[in-house]
């Protein structure tokens, strides 16, 4: 794939989306509801076959909440280097070597302890712009302390940061987090996975 | 080096590689199935919506495949010279899944939720973890 292409494409689709809803045809039509959704004039679309109507087309992440999200896939990152290279050492040639073999070339640096470095300052950022998102009205303080206290217990293991990685990224995203979610279940179990509330941020 | 030796180091390599090689298709394959039978319990309506919130979609998408996930970043570059336990965390892996896929596949896991199914899949995530740890013990360099 051409890198430079995806990130050109990417930008695009962004910039577009931060705008002012110009290009808001009724694209999101897949999964077999092809020709059902259109615009409503209220910024929202109204599908006939889901029975529903929701507002989509523009992005519902503010850039606190782009940079927070951000933020959680560097500290992914840094978890994924530590499980796979934790055990080795990084020499000032840039080399990797084991335990046994890591001072015999010159200087050189556990990967763990850099990735442990990497990932405090992760966290430190991440409750950064959480706070800052918090601040803008963009989560809930639910959403703040379980990010919180989920990203404490990444700091502690790298597999504890994997392993909770995917309930820190819905709780990030989903529109008021595990809260928001659970207001929609049991509004309409079937319907939770339809986000409606995507551009309200909080509920 | 004697030849014998050599010969010997080298049917020591090729069985290593076959294990790390079985052990990675089977978190695959059983990724996949694990996959298909949570998906095929939703609504695929909610596709429709991905581009309000592709960033959820895709977070409770890989709910069923995180445990595998995890437990392929604890196994992926490892292998160990122990003949059972390879094949005891197979049949672990192999085991959970089928409990799993019987637990999507039931009603109960449809009307409990998002949140249940994810509490359930971090126990799954951990009882890989551990048992992968478990398994490669020899080959983790702590010293």
């Amino acid at each position: 794939m051409d890198i430079r292409r995806f990130v050109r494409q990417l930008l695009a689709y962004y910039s577009a989306q931060s705008g002012d809803c110009g290009p808001c045809a009724p694209g999101p039509s897949a999964g077999g509801t092809s020709g059902t959704a259109w615009n409503d004039g209220n910024g929202g679309f109204s599908d006939v076959t889901l029975g529903v109507t929701v507002t989509a087309g523009a992005s519902s992440m503010s850039e606190s909440d782009v940079a927070s999200t951000t933020v959680v896939l560097a500290g992914a990152g840094t978890a994924g280097i530590e499980a796979q290279f934790g055990e080795h050492f990084i020499g000032t040639n840039g080399r990797l070597y084991t335990r046994a073999w890591a001072n015999g070339f010159g200087r050189s640096y556990s990967i763990s302890a850099l990735t442990k470095l990497a990932g405090g300052y992760t966290f430190l950022a991440g409750t950064f712009f959480d706070l800052q998102s918090l601040q803008d009205g963009d989560i809930t303080n639910g959403q703040f302390y379980t990010n919180l206290a989920l990203g404490a217990l990444s700091l502690t293991s790298s597999s504890f940061a994997i392993g909770s990685l995917n309930a820190l990224m819905i709780n990030n995203v989903y529109p008021g987090g595990f809260q928001g979610y659970y207001e929609d279940f049991f509004l309409d179990p079937n319907n939770a996975l339809i986000i409606t509330g995507g551009y309200d941020g909080l509920r | 080096m004697e030849p014998l030796k050599s010969v010997k180091y080298g049917a020591v390599y090729d069985r290593l590689m076959r294990q790390n090689a079985l052990i990675r298709w089977a978190h695959i394959v059983l990724g996949i199935l694990a996959a298909v039978c949570y998906e095929s319990q939703n609504s695929p309506s909610h596709y429709a919506f991905w581009r309000s919130t592709g960033w959820a979609m895709i977070a409770i998408l890989a709910v069923p495949i995180w445990p595998y996930a995890v437990s392929c970043v604890a196994v992926w570059r490892r292998t160990t010279t122990d003949w059972m336990r390879p094949w005891i965390f197979c049949f672990g892996l192999l085991t959970i899944t089928i409990l799993i896929c019987l637990w999507y596949l039931n009603d109960a896991s449809r009307r409990s939720g998002l949140i249940a199914n994810l509490t359930i899949t971090m126990f799954q995530s951990a009882a890989y973890y551990y048992l992968a740890q478990w398994t490669f013990e020899d080959s983790f360099d702590n010293s």
